[in-house]
């Protein structure tokens, strides 16, 4: 019996993964020229300073970019995303400290006048998940 | 009999305290939520219904009474709030309505006319759901789209200014939105450099006769000050800090100096952050002075600040200065009635009295050395000041403004006068009771050059007719009456401020 019961938990246990992939399919460009950079972070004390992961991608011809982030554990996140039109590597902004360039977040969340809470754009991460984004 | 009871029971409770609303009303409920869409019959107020199936107008060969200038050649552009009612909802203030831009079109074959919305991003959205989905001046609607910044509630509604061949719409609290001059095609907001892109600029340049245009944007305590030349494109621009924030609707241009007006009038932003609207906001410190600022024009530096007893302000007419002396003439409105909202009574439709205290030219007169300023009022019931193009920001004698002779509690003006400033005189032209008079401009004679040698030209609505015109009148002759009147067969929203080309 015992024998059968071991192989058992392991197969239910195995169920809890600790690796999981979050692709990000980014639409609504305002133009096809430069990057996307995105940021990804997992709590709110570190929410649009520190972020957990980051990755760049160049836009395609289509207009369209897929960002993929590995080996996350089951958890929860929240991500902004940035078209980096010239591809300076930041979100430029004008006089009034207003971002001059498109910008989104996760869960379609958004602030006013300014990024919205960590908990506005929280999502639960359990397992492989493809998300898409507008920036419209 | 019991069925009467209750109902009256009801009705003198109200709605809300039997938990009887759905998400609409709840909404309207809120003190700054939109207003149930109920116009009221006052022939007056028609045209403030807007525009409620934001379609766009077109008419050619408009009928002429009298006969039209040989001379007069070009196009009146007007702009104005010409969207004010979606979904069963109207907004409750007048500035909140998407922009309508006017085209009359004064040509060798007749006159013709276009009025079509400004395809803002806002507008767009909100025409193909049939609804209002984003946040206004002066009614909270939450936000069913993302609002990143200014530009996303433009509404583009505020007056019209052609510089470098190009047509702009504007809107103090964002981008200009550029519009092609023949067909009125909505083109996209206009970015004068890549660190101004978004930056609010204001519905009240300013072009002086060698054709550079001045304008402001303000945001908080924040100026940016834009010089544009006769191409069309930014010379130069400043940021500066004001002494505090304020308000800003309008400036003034002299020779040497650019001249604004500070009222004690801030936003508070936590309010606006909590749900508030920009009206709702905003707070009038009784106790503080308003502020004159004066910017040298060839540093763009602050030169000096000096006080007034407060006022709200929003129009200027002209300024010119001597080196020592600054005279500017401004309209003082007032902020009981704007801030409390009677200002927007009639916006309903209905005929309401007692529009507050009338808004009245004041003459400034300031002492650059010694700091001491004075200012003369007139009492007439007026607005929507301009002088002769020709002489902005120099030494002007004529004002023309449309103003109120008769009894103070109509909504709308029903005169058009020009103020001689050296003889204190008037001459005056009254359209009569059941016409309602807006902004009128000079327009130069071609080839002439005494300042005032030129027509009159603006438009009106006729309620016993229920039809918009625009007059035409001898600059130099306005009570003898208009020299004609284009008629169009139908209304169109009242608005705030026009351009001639």
């Amino acid at each position: 019996m015992k024998q059968v019961l071991v192989p058992l938990v392991a197969l239910l246990l195995s169920g809890v993964s600790a690796a999981a992939t979050l692709e990000i399919e980014v639409e609504g460009l305002p133009s096809r020229e430069g990057q996307m950079l995105v940021a990804v972070y997992d709590k709110a004390e570190t929410w649009m300073k520190k972020p957990l992961r980051a990755n760049r991608a160049v836009v395609s011809a289509e207009g369209l970019v897929k960002l993929r982030f590995e080996d996350l554990p089951d958890g929860d996140y929240a991500y902004a995303v940035i078209h980096d039109a010239n591809n300076n590597g930041k979100l430029d902004m004008n006089v009034m400290g207003i971002p001059t360039e498109a910008y989104a977040f996760s869960n379609k969340a958004s602030g006013s006048f300014g990024p919205p809470k960590f908990e506005a754009a929280r999502f639960s991460l359990q397992g492989d998940a493809q998300q898409r984004v507008s920036l419209k | 009999m019991l069925a009467r009871r209750q109902f009256l029971i009801r009705s003198s409770l109200g709605a809300a305290s039997f938990g009887l609303l759905d998400a609409a009303q709840a909404q309207s409920a809120s003190p700054e939520g939109p207003l149930p869409a109920r116009f009221g019959q006052a022939p007056l107020l028609q045209p403030l219904r807007g525009y409620v199936d934001g379609l766009d107008r077109v008419s050619e060969g408009l009928r002429v009474r009298g006969r039209l200038p040989a001379g007069l050649r070009g196009t009146l552009y007007r702009n104005g709030p010409g969207m004010l009612e979606r979904g069963g909802q109207r907004y409750r203030h007048w500035f909140d309505g998407d922009g309508l831009v006017q085209a009359w079109s004064f040509g060798a074959q007749g006159v013709s006319h276009q009025a079509r919305f400004v395809q803002t991003r806002k507008f767009q959205a909100e025409q193909a759901a049939g609804a209002f989905l984003l946040p206004a001046f002066g009614t909270v609607i939450p936000p069913q789209l993302p609002v990143r910044g200014p530009d996303d509630m433009n509404t583009a509604n505020t007056s019209v200014v052609v510089q470098g061949g190009r047509l702009y719409a504007l809107w103090e609290g964002g981008s200009a939105t550029e519009l092609d001059p023949a067909t009125l095609r909505t083109l996209g907001p206009r970015t004068w450099a890549p660190e101004l892109k978004g930056v609010p600029f204001s519905a009240h340049p300013k072009k002086e006769p060698d054709g550079t245009l001045w304008n402001f944007g303000s945001f908080g305590k924040h100026l940016v000050l834009y010089q544009i030349g006769v191409d069309g494109e930014l010379k130069r621009h400043q940021v500066l800090n004001l002494p505090t924030g304020a308000m800003l609707h309008d400036f003034a241009v002299s020779q040497r100096y650019i001249a604004l007006l500070l009222p004690p009038l801030s936003l508070d932003m936590a309010a606006a952050r909590s749900g508030r609207s920009m009206v709702g906001a905003m707070r009038w410190d009784a106790r503080q002075p308003m502020r004159l600022v004066v910017i040298d024009k060839a540093t763009l530096q602050l030169q000096r600040t000096m006080e007034l007893p407060p006022a709200l302000v929003f129009h200027f007419g002209n300024a010119w200065d001597d080196g020592d002396q600054l005279q500017l003439d401004y309209v003082e409105s007032d902020i009981e009635s704007f801030l409390d909202g009677s200002f927007n009574a009639a916006l309903g439709g209905e005929q309401v009295d007692g529009q507050g205290k009338p808004s009245q030219l004041r003459l400034l007169r300031a002492d650059l050395r010694s700091g001491k300023v004075s200012v003369e009022g007139r009492r007439e019931s007026m607005e929507f000041p301009v002088v002769d193009p020709r002489v902005v920001a120099r030494r002007h004698r004529y004002l023309y403004h449309p103003l109120q002779t008769g009894p103070q509690d109509r909504w709308s003006f029903n005169a058009i006068q020009r103020l001689d400033l050296e003889r204190g005189q008037v001459d005056r032209y009254d359209f009569g009771a059941h016409v309602a008079v807006e902004e009128h401009l000079l327009v130069p004679k071609p080839g002439s050059r005494r300042e005032g040698e030129g027509w009159l030209v603006g438009t009106g609505f006729d309620a016993q007719r229920q039809r918009s015109f625009a007059a035409v009148f001898d600059a130099e002759a306005i009570s003898a009456g208009p020299l004609a009147l284009v008629d169009l067969p139908y209304w169109v929203p009242f608005g705030f401020h026009s351009h001639f080309v």
